[in-house]
């Protein structure tokens, strides 16, 4: 076992024969990028419409650590921008309503405290890139239908909770963490034309 | 040292060494591009690539005229227009004209017939609004024939004569609410009717030529 200052700081205070009080905090859990770094991750895609019904999508990988014994939980927020460069007149922009978005994994690191209860939130367990559209159109009916987009999350919302992930939290370490691989997708259509930029905010907290 | 002893040192001690650096935050943005989009397909919602094969025009004692249309679906995200280029003819094994006529561009008339909604419409933004432009908004297969002469008149009656540069046929505003190209109800279907009278035009084993439609922006 390997004692940080904290810990020696406090081994001389009990060996001088001085009382301690000890706050402990609670372990901070921590959302990273598969390198360990700042989550920020930007799929920037052009959305010509076609004859697929299959759904363009992108991958986002990254890691959850949680040492607290009460467990973790993930939350979520979207927003969505759109700058027209055209008017509407009478037809659809595209909205948060048309993007999809779904955990397809958890992959557990050798480190990871087993069995594993991780709860993913009804309807954002799917993989929106697999969801055949028909007639053209947005092939998502939103979380309570098994299929999120987000639309669901325009208020902080959980979409994953679980126990205790490992007994550490330590970024620098490659075996305690949860990899949740996460999948975005859209069916290209003939949107109001411009640029839109949706931002989906995630947030990992102590506690299922 | 008793003093020491007495004395009540309280330490707090953080004793997660990470909790300053931790992250527990992190953001996904999705951003991109609506273009501006327009497709010009065939019923099918395929490639456009359609022929109007008139067959042998033998002259005959009746005012009916040798016609052909094509019906194409239209479909857009903001207002447009579309023009219409053809070919010179090109004959193949074309006779002697002897002082004869030899048919040509005006006398086959090219209009377009109707344009609609496609499907129940439910996902077009504009189903009404679309401007033919007068020449060729008429069906030129209905022309009323006098003497057995080409009825089409120039500059009221379209022929394909009016379309051999780049020519606007038909503009309007947005078509598609939404959907991609197989979306059956996003579209607007146009249908073109090409015509011609038979008549002792100088013989030819084949006559042809080449209409384009392009849809753009207006």
């Amino acid at each position: 076992m390997s004692m940080n200052f904290s810990n020696w700081i406090a081994l001389a205070l009990l060996t001088l024969g001085m009382p301690l009080v000890v706050w402990a905090e609670e372990p901070t859990p921590s959302i990273t990028s598969t390198s360990n770094g700042a989550l920020t991750f930007t799929w920037n895609y052009t959305v010509t419409p076609g004859t697929s019904s299959t759904p363009s999508s992108q991958t986002v990988q990254f890691k959850l650590r949680a040492a607290a014994g009460t467990g973790y939980h993930v939350m979520a927020q979207a927003s969505l921008s759109n700058s027209l460069s055209s008017p509407a007149s009478g037809g659809d922009t595209v909205g948060l309503g048309d993007i999809g978005i779904g955990i397809v994994s958890l992959d557990t690191a050798s480190s990871v405290l087993t069995p594993r209860t991780d709860q993913i939130t009804y309807g954002f367990g799917y993989d929106p890139g697999t969801v055949t559209a028909t007639n053209g159109l947005t092939p998502y009916e939103g979380a309570g239908a098994g299929t999120a987009t987000l639309q669901d999350l325009t208020g902080w919302t959980k979409v994953l909770s679980g126990p205790q992930i490992a007994s550490t939290e330590t970024t620098t370490d490659n075996t305690n963490f949860i990899l949740v691989t996460m999948r975005l997708a859209v069916l290209p259509q003939y949107w109001t034309p411009g640029t839109y930029t949706a931002v989906v905010s995630l947030q990992i907290l102590n506690g299922q | 040292m008793k003093a020491m002893k007495a004395l009540v040192v309280i330490v707090v001690l953080g004793l997660s060494a990470n909790l300053a650096m931790a992250q527990t935050t992190g953001t996904v943005t999705v951003s991109g591009t609506d273009p501006e989009s327009f497709s010009i397909t065939n019923a099918s919602n395929g490639s456009l690539s359609s022929t109007v094969a008139f067959g042998n025009l033998t002259p005959a004692g009746t005012s009916t005229l040798a016609s052909g249309s094509v019906t194409v679906r239209l479909r857009t995200n903001k207002a447009y227009k579309l023009t219409a280029q053809t070919t010179s003819l090109n004959f193949v094994s074309g006779g002697t004209a002897d002082n004869g006529d030899t048919i040509g561009l005006s006398d086959i008339g090219f209009g377009i017939s109707s344009v609609e909604a496609g499907g129940d419409g439910a996902n077009v933004a504009n189903a009404n609004g679309h401007q033919i432009i007068s020449k060729f908004d008429y069906d030129p297969s209905a022309k009323a024939v006098t003497n057995g002469l080409t009825p089409f008149v120039a500059g009221t009656d379209g022929t394909l004569n009016d379309v051999t540069s780049a020519t606007q046929v038909l503009s309007g505003g947005r078509i598609s609410k939404k959907g991609n190209i197989v979306t059956d109800n996003n579209f607007v279907g146009v249908t073109f009717k090409i015509a011609t009278l038979p008549q002792y035009f100088t013989p030819n084993s084949s006559f042809s030529t080449t209409l384009t439609l392009t849809i753009a922006s207006q």
